[in-house]
């Protein structure tokens, strides 16, 4: 009987410890859009792409000083508050031309497939093809992730937040923010690329 | 006794039981008493779990190179300033977007509904005047 009991401990000890492993990797979470598997990244290359995991962001958490160069800041927004709950973002801009449109579209195909089927559509534009999906924790009660997805013309744009996003504080940080149409996110991405070739530069 | 008696009685003494009925005879056996042992089963279940367990955990590692999820290549942002001015900028965009689409559907709203409201308005002012 006693080594029934050991025996026992020893299989539900294994099981949490499988469960607890498995349930780690972010791919896992329901609110997560395999954006990657759906964009061939050696046959595209986007205009922007973003990828924040939660180290990173946990890091700025950490960091921040609320200086006069804090965005965040400027626009008000206690940044502890808006990230607290987030693991990942993910934003990918691209602007396709005749020869990455097939690729483009059918990327669009099989991630509109897989937002209609699963998350919530808060807003459609369908004569845009704009669509902004939200997916609700177990409970219902809470936000588990938000998705974006654009596909006008030759542009693809795909964004994906894992974790509760406060939506009301993101509007009040999109009115602080200039760009509407991706052209500052790429303007703000563009001017870090080009620090960072021209450190390369300086130190080959 | 009878000479022929005597050998066979010696015969039957020498004989043995063949090698291939002791073998069956010893697997029914086995068949029979064979039971249930639940502890080496479950230790065979905890070993087996662990096993699949360590094996998730390093598929990622063994993976062809072209198989495993491309991480998106960030070589860029380097710095803690990068990263805020990234997120605020990805951040805001998205909420950017939220505000557009939702515009852009309060305008086609307006757009479809408000003749067929005016319409129906100017339709019931015209009923009653009719009545009055």
């Amino acid at each position: 009987m006693k080594k029934l009991r050991t025996h026992l401990i020893a299989t539900l000890i294994t099981c949490l410890t499988v469960t607890a492993v498995a349930q780690k990797d972010l791919r896992n979470d329901p609110a997560y859009l395999p954006i990657d598997d759906a964009i061939d990244l050696n046959i595209i290359t986007p205009e922007v792409n973003v990828n924040l995991p939660r180290f990173l962001l946990n890091n700025i958490v950490s960091e921040f000083d609320g200086g006069n160069d804090d965005p965040f800041a400027q626009a008000g927004i206690p940044v502890q508050a808006l990230l607290k709950d987030i693991k990942l973002i993910r934003v990918m801009v691209i602007e396709g031309d005749n020869k990455s449109r097939p690729h483009l579209d059918r990327a669009h195909e099989k991630l509109s497939h897989r937002l209609n089927n699963s998350w919530t559509p808060i807003v459609s534009v369908p004569e845009d093809n704009v669509g902004i999906y939200a997916l609700s924790d177990a409970s219902g009660d809470q936000l588990a992730g938000l998705s974006l997805l654009i596909h006008d013309g030759d542009d693809l744009i795909v964004g994906n937040i894992v974790g509760n996003l406060p939506i009301g504080k993101i509007l009040k940080l999109a009115q602080s923010f200039a760009g509407g149409n991706g052209d500052k996110l790429k303007e703000i991405i563009g001017q870090f690329a080009a620090a960072g070739m021209a450190e390369d530069k300086s130190t080959k | 006794m009878d000479r022929r008696l005597r050998k066979l009685i010696r015969d039957r003494q020498r004989e043995r039981c063949p090698q291939t009925v002791i073998d069956r005879v010893e697997r029914r056996i086995a068949l029979t008493n064979r039971t249930f042992n639940g502890p080496a089963i479950l230790s065979w279940l905890a070993a087996t779990s662990c096993l699949v367990g360590l094996l998730y955990v390093q598929r990622a590692a063994w993976l062809p190179s072209q198989e495993q999820p491309s991480e998106a290549p960030q070589p860029i942002v380097t710095n803690d300033r990068q990263v805020r001015e990234v997120t605020y900028a990805s951040l805001a965009y998205i909420g950017k977007t939220l505000i557009k689409a939702g515009r852009k559907s309060g305008q086609i709203i307006v757009q479809e509904t408000l003749p067929p409201l005016q319409s129906g308005f100017e339709n019931t002012k015209k009923a009653i005047s009719k009545d009055l």
